[in-house]
């Protein structure tokens, strides 16, 4: 009797145990008459961060992790920055018209050169034509991605919209991959490969996260006019088929890349942004090496775990830290390894109670219980959990469901996912740590999101999982 | 959409299935209409067909249940009891469909089109319910049949007198015969395929005045409501008719005979019209025919009559294919129970061809290869802005009078959407309303706080405070009260008390998606719990509140956000502002320079040109900070002078050459001390800084250059003719003038050009000065 009653204290404990435990999230201050629309952020030396905002201007807060940062403007009048990044000792930005240097050359702390670095992409002054960047990737690159110009058509002055460019050194610029519909974040991972994500809506069942790699069709139809031009590195012939699966697609269109991740609708939030590589060591807890992605309409970060199988890019998604003040657009590292959530929910609502704003986000030390990998393999998944698990709960098949399912592939707006399957899941392998075990089910569907739903696991203390539901889109099956 | 071509296929092909059986067309015919099933290549001559029943063609029915339903639409449609009458039972499932109205003013039938029609029928307007029924008649005996009977109609019916009409222009008729919905039950094109409701050849039959007064009203003559009253004005009528009788001259040949031998025809014609059973469907108003009834339903002899696969003489030829006399066939020998209020609204709205437009709880689906007809005004609506709202539930959405406006096409809610809300006529409207409220109603809801002011836990501040910028922002997607919101344009709330149940507004706002699936309106209240801090979190007095607040719209006040804003002018105080923006006059890579003294430029930096000089106020940034749909901004204060297009440098081999389109590469812009900022450009090698800043009353602009290259020459200005006042000083002959000493003028076909050569001296360098007064 006594020990059920300490278990059932135990197990009240652990349901209060919220994000806010492990994730510590303040707001940071920034004075009222600063309209705060983050647009693009760039750590800078010392403590410092360069922070582009939507109405173009770029600002430079100092003493960041006081939380009470001292704001000094660098710039002004630039068209709509969406993305700010540092590169030998520059910033550079992507207006809706062109890639900027902007430097200071009096070092007066103000830009006084705002010089152009490559433009000459297609802006015809529809207002969808958003452009993001830049991302830069292990060569020294800098990468654009192009908003189409969303159902405008073939246009002669707006070429390469909804493709991504990359931009050398010298200025001189090439079409990457095309297809994007809405591609508002833009990055790297550690290895400086280049991802994106877009937006649901058409060609586009839900959001992406796409690896930009040279020759890739991503899946908007708008950007398909542009093949036709020299430069362009893909082609697909004739129109779209139609009544075609994502799965259907990426057989029948050659160019056509699915994405590395899908972010089921509404589960992994609703439009998703910003992309930011783990790159702190340890300092943000256990997920070193992983992707966080900023979510808009629901206001939250999600995790990403990539691996690469037959040489291409894919895994898991998995709700990461929600209950933002506003939209999160840009996420950054300030220099302690904080998460700096830059925010603006202009045009488009979001949860929260804000419209704008900046929030930063510390680990607190304490290491949550997450499934911080899913790793396909050849008959089913292995987990990998941030803590020792309880191994009664862990081998108890019953505490995992896991269905698959794929998206219809249409100009309609956005799609319900498809062919929806139940895999009884058998369970195997845990190793002898309690870290890691093996699932496995008997379909491996390519092409198919595997949704794994875990409440009933736990770990040695009894705590069920911060997040208990993992989204792996299983391209390619390991042989 | 994968079934579209084939089902092309089996449609013409079941059509020459019955050619051959009945063999009334040569086989010549037979040979072609099967060469166009092969081909897909389908002309409307060609085109033979069974009737076009949407209740039924674009259902399933190929297992027993789907069978009989599909046969149950075809005998209402089909009006099969209109003289076989069916008894207790039977009258539960099977509804008469009432015929056009025929003796009226809006029945356009003339002598000559009526000669055509009751010939055969099928031929006039393949895929027409009106069955032959002269088929059994040699052709001597038919021609007499049909001129008795043209006669007495033509004498009962009324002629419209002549009328003023509209002429439109046949491709917005077009345009919009697509976009409002005519075209989701009708073909496409307006060319009769055999697998869409026939147009029939219109042009043969209406004059534009008659055809105008259909559309505007066709519950007049069509009092069944398959043809429904798509709301549109006077004008867009003009457009539609000009398009549909587009295809051919109009032909109202009359001749009918007149004295004696006419009143003669009359009185033979109506005894054909009582004989015939015409009365049975066209109600014979104001003609005394009296319906003459068949056997019973019951009594039915399912092989034979208008089911046979040649109907005898005296049974009226459907033409009905195979398919088609299987349902009927099953439906006739099925003894299915009670209709539920459900499948009473499912049959209606087959009847009605509701899902051409609408899904409802899987009943069916607009055809996706129409799904581009759907179309929005609105930008970034997405789906929800195109298609018409799925229609599973809405009995519990929609309070009894909202639903009996919206089906009287009285309430337009989503104005963005370009397919309209047709009016299908009073009865209809009053069947659905009463059963969609009980075929929807939904158990165990617990009712809102609404009942009674004192059960109230809401308050209009706080709803008021929810709607606003700093609650749950419902302003940046909505519209409210007519007021634009401030990002997407998504439908107005201010109606929403008016339209809405209490019970569903406040469980469609915790879970949207639960209603509205793929809806991308978020939950503010996720698992209930409500994110917004107001009114301590509590998710029923939120949402109470909401309400209260919407219901008092009219006599509250704005949400915050709302209210005007203004306040973007860009003023220049101490130094320059340098602003780059989408600009009237300087296209999308504009970089407006705004000057403390009240000069201002814009330059063009993808022409790389001086675009713009103007005096006074600046610019509005609006437009670029805080519209989403970031229209280009004029310049704001007055005096503006509009430059011409081209570089500003270009190489010239000689005088005559052309002024080059590009040439120029931008490099960016430098700022002074000051903040006066140089443009900075090269042509290939040569480095060129270029700098307008004000001086004196005008301005003055130095262009600098720094290389070797000879040819190079300055273009400062166009203008149609350039006056030379004094040497160096150039007027355009209005109120610009500039002194340019090294500049020279020439002409370029209409343009004169004023242009000046660039000198490099030894060590590299060159220079311009020009000064501009106006």
């Amino acid at each position: 009797m006594k020990k059920i009653i300490i278990h059932a204290l135990l197990t009240a404990a652990v349901a209060t145990a919220t994000e806010n435990d492990y994730y510590k999230l303040t707001t940071v201050h920034f004075p009222k008459e600063l309209k705060l629309e983050v647009s693009g952020m760039a750590a800078l030396p010392g403590d410092r961060m360069a922070i582009a905002i939507r109405k173009g201007e770029i600002w430079i807060a100092e003493k960041l992790s006081t939380n009470k940062p001292e704001y000094k403007k660098f710039a002004s009048g630039l068209h709509e920055p969406l993305g700010l990044a540092y590169h030998k000792g520059d910033l550079y930005t992507v207006q809706r018209s062109e890639l900027t240097r902007l430097c200071d050359t009096d070092e007066d702390g103000q830009a006084d050169e705002y010089l152009t670095h490559a433009k000459g992409w297609g802006v015809t002054g529809n207002y969808h034509e958003y452009a993001y960047g830049p991302a830069i990737d292990a060569a020294g690159n800098l990468w654009v991605a192009l908003n189409s110009s969303i159902g405008k058509g073939y246009k002669s002055n707006n070429k390469w919209r909804g493709w991504s460019l990359r931009v050398k050194p010298d200025g001189s610029w090439t079409p990457m991959t095309g297809g994007f519909r809405s591609p508002s974040g833009i990055g790297t991972n550690l290895n400086g490969d280049v991802f994106a994500t877009d937006q649901q809506g058409n060609w586009f069942p839900t959001c992406p996260l796409m690896h930009l790699k040279k020759g890739a069709f991503h899946g908007h139809a708008d950007s398909l006019p542009f093949t036709r031009l020299p430069e362009a590195t893909f082609k697909v012939d004739g129109e779209l088929p139609k009544n075609l699966t994502v799965s259907q697609a990426a057989k029948r269109i050659p160019a056509y890349q699915l994405p590395a991740v899908w972010f089921p609708y509404r589960k992994m939030g609703m439009s998703t942004t910003d992309i930011l590589a783990d790159s702190t060591r340890g300092k943000f807890g256990p997920f070193a090496g992983q992707l966080f992605c900023g979510e808009f309409t629901m206001s939250f970060v999600s995790r990403v775990f990539l691996e690469k199988v037959e040489g291409e890019y894919q895994g898991a998604c998995f709700r990461f830290r929600d209950g933002l003040d506003c939209a999160a657009l840009r996420l950054q590292w300030g220099t302690d390894g904080s998460m700096y959530i830059g925010q603006s929910n202009r045009g488009w609502n979001s949860l929260g109670t804000k419209s704008y704003g900046l929030q930063r986000l510390q680990w607190t030390g304490k290491v949550p219980f997450e499934i911080k990998e899913m790793s396909a393999q050849e008959n089913g998944f292995r987990l990998t959990f941030t803590q020792s698990v309880d191994a009664a709960s862990v081998t108890n098949p019953k505490n995992f469901t896991m269905t698959s399912y794929t998206y219809p592939y249409q100009s309609n707006y956005g799609g319900e996912p498809v062919d929806i399957k139940t895999h009884p899941v058998k369970v195997a392998g845990l190793d002898t740590t309690l870290r890691s075990v093996q699932l496995v089910i008997e379909e491996m569907r390519p092409g198919y999101v595997y949704e794994l739903q875990s409440p009933g696991v736990r770990n040695t203390k009894g705590q069920t999982l911060l997040h208990s539901a993992a989204y792996y889109t299983l391209n390619r099956v390991p042989k | 959409m994968s079934g579209e071509k084939p089902k092309a296929m089996i449609t013409v092909g079941d059509a020459s299935e019955t050619v051959n059986k009945t063999s009334r067309r040569s086989p010549c015919h037979s040979i072609l209409t099967r060469l166009a099933a092969i081909t897909f290549c389908i002309l409307p001559l060609w085109v033979v067909a069974q009737p076009v029943v949407p209740g039924f063609d674009r259902f399933p029915h190929d297992t027993p249940a789907t069978q009989i339903a599909g046969g149950e639409a075809l005998i209402n449609e089909l009006n099969c009891i209109a003289c076989h009458a069916a008894n207790k039972q039977q009258s539960n499932r099977f509804e008469s469909r009432p015929a056009p109205v025929l003796f009226t003013t809006h029945n356009p039938a003339s002598a000559g089109w009526l000669k055509r029609w009751l010939d055969d029928p099928q031929n006039l307007k393949p895929g027409t319910i009106m069955p032959d029924l002269l088929h059994g008649l040699d052709q001597k005996d038919k021609a007499h049949t049909v001129d008795a009977l043209r006669h007495y109609l033509m004498s009962l019916t009324p002629q419209l007198g002549k009328q003023a009409v509209f002429i439109g222009e046949p491709n917005k008729g077009k345009k919009l015969y697509q976009a409002i919905g005519c075209a989701q039950c009708h073909s496409p094109d307006a060319k009769d395929n055999g697998r869409d409701l026939p147009l029939g050849e219109l042009h043969q039959k209406y004059t534009q005045a008659q055809l105008i007064q259909f559309l505007l009203n066709p519950l007049h003559s069509r009092p069944a409501g398959r043809m429904p009253r798509v709301p549109m004005t006077q004008q867009e009528a003009g457009h539609v008719t000009t398009f549909l009788l587009s295809r051919g001259p109009l032909r109202k040949d009359s001749d009918l005979a007149k004295g004696p031998d006419a009143l003669k025809l009359r009185e033979e014609g109506k005894g054909l019209y009582q004989k015939l059973r015409c009365a049975n469907c066209h109600s014979a108003r104001g003609s005394n025919v009296l319906p003459n009834f068949s056997k019973t339903l019951a009594k039915l002899d399912l092989s034979q009559g208008c089911l046979s696969a040649k109907p005898p003489k005296r049974a009226p030829h459907f033409h009905l294919n195979a398919n088609q006399t299987k349902a009927i066939t099953a439906a006739l020998k099925a003894k299915p129970g009670a209709l539920t209020m459900q499948e009473r609204t499912h049959h209606r709205m087959r009847q009605l061809n509701c899902t051409a437009c609408h899904t409802r709880d899987g009943l069916g689906k607009p055809d996706p290869a129409r799904d581009s007809l759907f179309t929005t005004t609105g930008n970034d609506l997405g789906d929800e802005g195109r298609l018409p709202p799925s229609l599973t539930g809405v009995g519990a959405k929609l309070t009894e009078p909202a639903l009996h406006k919206i089906l009287r096409s009285e309430d337009v809610m989503r104005p963005y959407m370009t397919t309209r809300m047709p009016d299908f006529g009073e009865a209809h409207a009053k069947f659905f309303v009463r059963h969609l409220a009980v075929a929807d109603a939904r158990a165990n809801v617990k009712p809102t706080p609404r009942d009674g002011q004192e059960n109230r836990v809401g308050r209009n501040q706080y709803g008021r405070e929810l709607m606003g910028i700093k609650g749950l922002n419902c302003i940046t997607c909505h519209q409210l009260g007519g007021h634009k919101s401030l990002g997407i344009q998504a439908m107005d709330l201010a109606h929403s008390t008016n339209r809405l149940r209490p019970e569903w507004f406040r469980d469609y706002l915790i879970n949207p998606a639960n209603f509205r699936p793929g809806t991308r309106m978020p939950s503010f209240w996720p698992n209930r719990k409500a994110v917004s801090p107001i009114l301590g979190r509590n998710t029923e007095r939120q949402i109470d509140s909401l309400w209260v607040y919407l219901n008092e719209f009219e006599q509250t006040r704005l949400p915050e956000g709302l209210e005007k804003k203004g306040g973007f002018e860009l003023k220049p105080g101490k130094r320059p502002i340098v602003f780059r923006t989408f600009m009237e006059g300087a296209g999308t890579h504009a970089i407006a320079i705004g000057y403390p003294e009240g000069i201002h430029a814009a330059f063009d930096s993808e022409q790389v040109r001086w675009a713009l000089l103007w005096r006074g106020k600046f610019l509005d940034a609006e437009s670029t900070w805080d519209d989403r749909f970031t229209p280009p901004t004029p310049p704001l204060g007055e005096s503006v002078i509009t430059l011409g297009p081209g570089p500003t440098v270009a190489l010239l081999k000689n005088l005559k050459q052309p002024w080059p389109k590009n040439g120029l590469q931008m490099q960016g812009y430098r700022l002074a001390k000051d903040g006066t900022p140089t443009l900075l450009y090269s042509h290939g090698t040569t480095k060129i800084t270029d700098t307008l800043a004000p001086k004196g009353k005008g301005m003055r602009q130095l262009i600098e250059l720094a290389g070797t290259k000879k040819g190079l020459w300055v273009r400062v200005a166009t203008a149609k003719d350039f006056v030379n006042d004094k040497p160096g000083i150039w007027s355009n002959g209005s109120n610009l003038s500039i002194i340019a000493p090294t500049a020279q003028i020439r002409k370029s076909g209409e343009l004169s050009e004023l242009i000046a050569p660039i000198k490099f001296d030894d060590s590299g360098k060159a220079s311009i000065e020009i000064d501009w007064h106006w």
